[in-house]
């Protein structure tokens, strides 16, 4: 199943003209440098480490502190400076060893609503004894999660993606950064987790159930016959229930036909695409989520016909997350249109 | 990033206000009162807000805060160009983001002002417990950022300090290689200079039978160190000139009116005087003066100086360009066994008529025993003899004299009888003026306390010292000292051992037991210690790093300094990453996985790889398929390992070690040939 990135679902803007050619070079780059998996082990090769902003001043105190010595031809000032500016040398040094060696892998990813928040569950742990202290993770424009590693050598968490479109969406970069210990070098990467995040539809108002709603066109029937009220007489084929045989007409001289009983009592109801015509495939896909999820709160076991797919009537939690899966994983327009009438409106 | 991630940590606010009390603690006297009230106040004001029980302030109050420091700044500070407005506003500064100090921007920002404010400290005084303390504050602003960034920390000091203590140590050989490196460029533009260290030493005029005017302090005036392996001068030869007054007025000697007061008249700055002589044997030696605030520096005879900013009078004085208002260094050579001016050479008529300049009036009875013994027709050597016999025969030497009268030299010779140097030296300088003999009167140090471990001299305030010159035809200036023809033990063992009594009633400190031996050992320790601090930091200046260079490289050249200054760097670098290194990394893979994964190496070269996620027994199986030849060795390898790794078997353990230094794989092509 052709699953879409998510650059143009989180806010990427506009990736034209040359700066979307460096972001693309940059991001080939990355992919080349950094490949995706499951599980990655952070080391030289992935780590990078950059003065912030903060240190950029921390510069400026230092280049205060050298004129104030110069000046006054202290060299006991300009001792000092000069232990700053070691300082600034040596700290990047702790900063990366604050990160290297860290391994963070993805656990698994939960499913989630477009317009909602997928989670992914993710694992960190690291090499050694050694304290690992304020390492941020976040999807690019998130809000970070803040995780140590002191005591305990790992720690599980979970870092959350608001998700904007249907489908199997593939996560952008984690990014990890740490600014310890003094908050004047960051070190980070961008981890390619490799994560995917199914995404439901966003259920949209659909109205009540379909229930009853018999489609009649030639294909199964929608509604399951029950034994309380009489609907009306069917051709016999074989298969029906022998109890249902219409033997009174039969007796009479007709054909066989079996009585077709329809319960409205009956809490089997299918949810079918042909319901919802001369909609978009999209608006189609929320439509029947939102029927889905009511159905399942109303404890209604339900079937879905979509086409390329049949799901038997069923209920329960796991059912329900069969559904919408099949309908998180229907085609995206764009990709191979399985019906040749994506976008029909 | 986001708000809360950027707001300051709650145990983090305490190591902020740490940091500021410590770094503002040295400036409590000295910064104006309202500065620290206005802190305090402040500072309690967020303590109350991280106690929970108060808000932080809004903006009235602010404002009104904002407002009343820069009332306080303009009413207190008439001069802005100055040091003590800076480093309170930089107080100011403090005073009001600690309102507002809610960020880790704010937190910061503040500590960033207190590495600043801490090194300030330093422009008053750079002695061993100011650096000490400025580092200590160091260390504790480190703490404090890295207390915000270290959530492990923040709650532990004595660990965050350690941690702090480290990494600062980490970058000591950095700093040492700057510091000897690292061009020193001199000053850029003019600053303002403090006003706050107090002059010591001599007086720039000398009023002999005024009250208390000798200098009793034991602080090091200067000291002296002597060029490789010479001995220091004797005791008798220790005098050190700074000062020649040259007129008196009756009661007071000063440099005289027809010299500049400020720099005494011309200055060879650049050039080197000609009519000096050169006789003699040289003495090389650095001095090294504490902050007088005059331009004066003391040398022994027939100096010179080749110091940038040093010029040498015709007095055979030197003098710095501007007055000494911090410690300083200079070299000099002297030569004071010469005569001084060139033999031969006269003296002018002007220099003649400002060495016998008297009063008109006054000190008559003085006047009429000069008169006498000219008249007697004794030549200047009788007359300077008969003078000192004067001396020698009936007068004390106290450093508690009678105040004098009017004619204070004549109340001197006839009647009291007793006094000092001064008024020795003024009195005899008077007596031969008044005998037409031209003479001066020179202030200075005489005698020096020798370290003998460390090879240098201090001169101390008390060394402070008058005496006389006189011009001798065909000998020149020559040096005469009175005070030794009544009391030669001040000449000879100092002021200490001539006067026990009176030495020890004044308040001379630790030098007062210097008969109790160990205390007297610690005084010597402690002076040895911030001579050494004073000459290898404080007065590190480019000459003395040109020395050094050359000593350590051989010669002074960019690339050489740029080669062994990046050597050095590179080298700590890696040696700091290396450890890095090691102490993150995990656990050593056990020694069967070790030694299989270089069997799998030696493979790869031979062109045999493990693919990904193949297991050692499918491997061995491929092989045997690709190579066979190689097959019954990496069978048995194979086996061993699993045994090794799995059953924990150390047999098998070292059947694989041994396996493998026999299985050597030979390059691909033998493995296409053994394939074909």
């Amino acid at each position: 199943m052709a699953s879409r990135s998510i650059a143009g679902n989180v806010r990427e803007s506009s990736s034209d003209g040359l700066r979307g050619w460096i972001k693309a070079r940059v991001k080939a780059w990355l992919g080349k440098r950094l490949p995706p998996a499951h599980r990655v082990t952070l080391d030289h090769s992935r780590l990078f480490v950059f003065p912030t902003r903060a240190g950029l001043g921390f510069l400026v105190i230092l280049l205060g502190l050298w004129l104030l010595g110069t000046n006054y031809e202290n060299n006991v000032i300009l001792g000092l400076t000069f232990l700053l500016l070691g300082l600034f040398v040596v700290v990047p040094l702790h900063t990366f060893s604050n990160l290297s060696g860290v391994t963070v892998a993805l656990r698994g990813t939960q499913p989630a609503f477009a317009g909602e928040h997928a989670v992914a569950n993710l694992r960190i742990e690291r090499r050694g004894k050694q304290p690992r202290e304020r390492i941020g993770l976040y999807w690019p424009g998130e809000v970070p999660v803040e995780v140590d590693l002191l005591e305990k050598g790992s720690t599980e968490f979970q870092l959350a993606l608001p998700v904007l479109e249907r489908g199997l969406v593939s996560a952008p970069r984690v990014c990890i950064e740490s600014s310890f210990p003094l908050g004047i070098f960051r070190c980070w990467s961008h981890l390619d987790l490799d994560a995917k995040f199914l995404v439901y539809p966003r259920p949209l108002p659909a109205g009540p159930l379909p229930v009853g709603v018999a489609s009649g066109e030639g294909k199964e029937k929608s509604t399951i016959a029950g034994m309380d009220d009489f609907a009306g007489l069917k051709n016999f084929q074989p298969g029906h229930p022998l109890k249902q045989v219409a033997w009174k007409q039969y007796a009479r001289g007709r054909e066989l036909y079996s009585k077709e009983f329809e319960s409205y009592r009956d809490e089997r109801l299918w949810l079918d695409w042909d319901y919802l015509p001369g909609r978009d495939v999209e608006t189609r896909l929320s439509l029947l989520c939102d029927w889905a999820l009511q159905a399942h709160r109303q404890q209604l076991a339900f079937g879905l016909r979509i086409p390329n797919k049949l799901i038997e009537p069923d209920k329960g939690r796991a059912h329900l997350n069969k559904i919408l899966e099949a309908l998180a994983r229907f085609p995206v327009r764009g990709a191979r249109d399985p019906l040749g009438q994506g976008g029909a409106a | 990033m986001t708000e809360l991630r950027s707001l300051l940590p709650r145990d983090t606010l305490l190591w902020i206000l740490v940091v500021q009390a410590a770094v503002l603690l040295p400036y409590a006297l000295t910064l104006p009162w309202w500065v620290f009230a206005c802190w305090i106040g402040v500072t309690y004001w967020r303590l109350q807000v991280y106690l929970g029980k108060w808000e932080l302030p809004g903006n009235f109050v602010k404002f009104v805060l904002i407002l009343g420091c820069t009332a306080g700044l303009i009413l207190t500070f008439k001069r802005w160009y100055a040091l003590e407005p800076l480093v309170t506003l930089l107080a100011v500064a403090f005073t009001l983001k600690n309102v507002e100090l809610a960020t880790r921007r704010d937190a910061f920002f503040i500590v960033s002002l207190a590495f600043f404010v801490a090194a300030t400290h330093l422009l008053f005084e750079q002695g061993i417990p100011q650096a000490v303390y400025a580092l200590g504050c160091i260390v504790l602003a480190t703490a404090a950022l890295l207390a915000m960034n270290s959530p492990a920390s923040a709650a532990a000091p004595r660990r965050t300090l350690k941690r702090a203590g480290k990494m600062l140590l980490q970058a000591v050989p950095l700093m040492l290689i700057l510091f000897i490196v690292l061009p020193r460029l001199g000053p850029m533009w003019s600053v303002p200079q403090t006003g706050g260290e107090a002059s010591t030493g001599l007086s720039d005029s000398m009023e002999p039978g005024a009250f208390g005017k000798l200098s009793k302090s034991a602080r090091p005036a200067f000291r002296v160190t002597f060029a490789d392996g010479m001995a220091p001068p004797a005791p008798p030869e220790r005098y050190w000139r700074a000062l020649v007054f040259s007129h008196f007025d009756g009661r007071k000697w000063t440099q005289g009116h027809r010299v500049d007061p400020l720099l005494g008249g011309k200055v060879y700055w650049k050039s080197r005087r000609e009519d000096i002589d050169r006789s003699g044997n040289a003495r090389h030696y650095q001095v090294i003066l504490e902050p007088t605030r005059q331009t004066w520096l003391p040398a022994l005879a027939q100096p010179e100086s080749d110091t940038r900013g040093v010029g040498e009078k015709p007095e055979n004085l030197l003098a710095y360009i501007r007055p000494v208002t911090k410690r300083m260094a200079y070299e000099v050579v002297s030569w004071p066994g010469s005569a001084g001016i060139a033999a031969g050479a006269g003296l002018s008529e002007v220099e003649r008529e400002i060495n016998l300049q008297l009063p008109s009036r006054g000190n008559e009875r003085a006047r009429a025993l000069a008169e006498s013994w000219r008249k007697d027709g004794m030549d200047a050597h009788e007359v300077v003899q008969a003078a000192l016999g004067e001396y020698y025969q009936s007068f004390v030497y106290t450093l508690n004299p009678p105040v004098l009268g009017r004619d204070s030299v004549d109340g001197f010779l006839f009647e009291s009888r007793a006094g000092f140097c001064e008024h020795f030296a003024g009195s005899f300088v008077y007596l031969m003026r008044a005998a037409g003999i031209p003479a001066r009167v020179v202030t200075g140090y005489l005698g020096g306390e020798w370290i003998e471990q460390q090879n240098y001299m201090i001169v101390h305030d008390f060394d402070a010292h008058a005496w006389a010159e006189v011009w001798l035809p065909g000998e020149g200036w020559t040096r005469v000292d009175p005070t030794a023809a009544v009391a030669p033990e001040r000449v000879l063992d100092g002021l200490q051992n001539a006067l026990p009594e009176e030495f020890r009633a004044e308040d001379f400190g630790l030098i007062e037991f210097s008969h109790i031996g160990w205390l007297n050992a610690l005084r010597i320790q402690w002076d040895m210690l911030n001579y050494r601090w004073y000459r290898s930091v404080v007065s590190f200046d480019a000459d003395q790093q040109e020395g050094l260079l050359t000593r350590l490289l051989g010669e002074v050249s960019g690339r050489r300094i740029a080669l062994a200054l990046g050597s050095v760097f590179g080298i700590a670098l890696v040696v700091l990453a290396a450890w890095l290194h090691l102490i993150n990394r995990g656990k050593p893979a056990p020694r069967p996985e070790r030694l299989y994964r270089r069997f799998c190496q030696r493979l790869a070269r031979a062109g045999l790889p493990r693919e990904k996620g193949e297991s050692p027994r499918d491997y061995a199986l491929r092989i045997c398929r690709v190579a066979p030849h190689w097959g019954g060795m990496v069978n048995s390898i194979t086996a061993a390992y699993e045994k090794a790794a799995y059953f924990d078997d150390s047999t098998a353990e070292q059947q694989l070690a041994r396996l493998l230094k026999t299985f050597w794989p030979a390059s691909r092509a033998s493995v296409q040939e053994a394939t074909s």
